[in-house]
């Protein structure tokens, strides 16, 4: 089952110690800094986007990982593997297992669940790519441009938040029923 | 007296949330339950570095905070006092531990959010306990503790359940069963429950369905053989009793599903499907309140 439990651990990991109280939080913070006089000050504007903003790039590759493996590493086909199951005939394995895997995914409504996640993630790079061009073509210089991407952060803090939300209602553990 | 402070970093971030408020509620009246020993405070104010500093300072701490603040806090900590790691996420494979400085870091798996009175009352007595903190440091934890302390994933259980859903479905697309065919009773829940009708109407496991259909038969390989039911180590009951008494279920709750396995177990050849259907559902009743 070890396994299993480097997909929860990953999960942890990301959702809530990284995406949901760090990276949304730093954004929320640059957000309420922009739209507020403190943007003024452009210092610790700058400071998110040199620090905070362009940690998503590497924690896309986790975030992929995390929904592109969820099938395989989170059903409860993984018991087969160890006993008492792996004491299955082959020939009860063979229509036992993916029924198995059938009912789970018709419980936990999973295909609709991964989908909803792989669009969200999408959404989001293409957002950070987005964003990092604009900054790159002169908006990270002062803080009227930065302004005048408003519209666009919050797009891109409203993906994060709902890619936090879909990410937390992914079964936590190996679901039997 | 036995001081336990506590503290959540979500208070300040997501009041609307309140998890800190459902955490502290209960603990300060579980607190008051277990008589004057013992002192719970909150604490609710500062950043998350001064409520380091502060958890710290106190024998026992539960703390809702993030990994690299609970290794300054088990740091920080003295000697024999004992840090206490609760998530709204819940904890995954981590393991308690005692580091090199004598501090007790306990770590506990389920959520936070989803524990209630009737757990925080046998937590917070082992917590404020020094031999039971030592057994689970030591990872002896005590029978009635390791769903908080020990990952497990109940395997006979599961198994069972499984055995159970398979049967089910066999006799099901055997009979080719629809669900309007029951107004009621245990079939039908158990069907339910495990997401059933839908798969056994479903077009596209036609082929899945017949064999599963071919399965409800008396031949080795078949679910209604002796065969289908032993795949445990010794009898089905042991298997599974052994698991919940190591899991710290009442001795009752265990009399009671024994009994229903027993059932399984004294008719190696069940053509009973309500009976399967009854020992499914129980079963899956117990595997919530567990994990």
């Amino acid at each position: 089952m070890t396994m299993v439990i480097d997909w929860q651990r990953r999960r942890a990991e990301f959702n809530h110690d990284w995406l949901k109280n760090r990276y949304i939080n730093a954004l929320m913070s640059f957000l309420a800094r922009l739209r507020t006089e403190d943007s003024n000050n452009p210092q610790s504007l700058h400071e998110f986007l040199e620090k905070d903003f362009p940690v998503w790039q590497r924690s896309s590759v986790e975030a992929w990982w995390l929904v592109n493996q969820f099938e395989q590493e989170m059903s409860p086909t993984r018991l087969f593997d160890a006993p008492p199951l792996n004491e299955c005939s082959e020939k009860v394995k063979e229509w036992l297992v993916p029924m198995v895997h059938c009912l789970w995914l018709q419980r936990y409504d999973v295909p609709r669940l991964v989908a909803t996640a792989r669009a969200l993630i999408q959404g989001i790079d293409d957002g950070y790519e987005s964003l990092s061009k604009s900054l790159s073509n002169g908006g990270e210089g002062s803080v009227f441009k930065l302004r005048a991407m408003l519209q666009e952060w919050e797009r891109y803090a409203d993906l994060c938040l709902e890619l936090s939300r879909c990410i937390g209602a992914f079964p936590r553990k190996v679901e039997v029923a | 007296m036995v001081n336990v402070r506590v503290f959540d970093h979500n208070t300040k971030k997501r009041p609307q949330d309140d998890p800190f408020g459902k955490l502290i509620v209960e603990l300060l009246r579980i607190g008051k339950d277990l008589g004057a020993g013992i002192s719970i405070t909150p604490i609710t104010h500062g950043n998350d570095t001064d409520a380091v500093d502060d958890l710290s300072s106190h024998e026992i701490a539960i703390a809702h905070i993030f990994p690299h603040d609970f290794k300054v806090l088990a740091d920080k900590s003295k000697t024999g006092s004992v840090c206490v790691r609760v998530s709204s996420e819940g904890l995954a494979g981590k393991r308690s531990y005692k580091t090199t400085n004598g501090v007790n870091c306990l770590y506990l798996l389920p959520s936070h959010t989803s524990l209630n009175e009737g757990d925080w009352l046998p937590l917070l007595k082992a917590i404020i306990d020094q031999a039971t903190v030592e057994r689970i440091v030591n990872g002896q934890v005590p029978p009635e503790l390791r769903r908080y302390f020990m990952a497990t994933s109940g395997e006979n259980l599961a198994a069972l359940s499984i055995l159970c859903q398979g049967y089910l479905v066999a006799f099901a697309s055997s009979q080719k069963l629809k669900e309007e065919d029951y107004a009621r009773g245990p079939i039908k829940d158990a069907l339910n429950k495990m997401g059933g009708w839908q798969f056994l109407k479903d077009e596209s496991n036609k082929i899945m369905l017949q064999k599963a259909a071919d399965g409800y038969k008396d031949a080795p390989g078949g679910v209604l053989h002796e065969g289908w039911w032993t795949i445990f180590p010794g009898s089905i009951s042991e298997a599974v009793s052994n698991e919940i008494i190591s899991l710290g279920v009442a001795e009752n709750e265990v009399k009671r599903i024994v009994a229903l396995i027993s059932k399984i177990q004294e008719s190696p050849v069940i053509q009973d499907p309500e009976l399967v259907a009854c020992a499914y559902l129980e079963l899956s009743e117990q595997r919530n309140r567990l994990f």
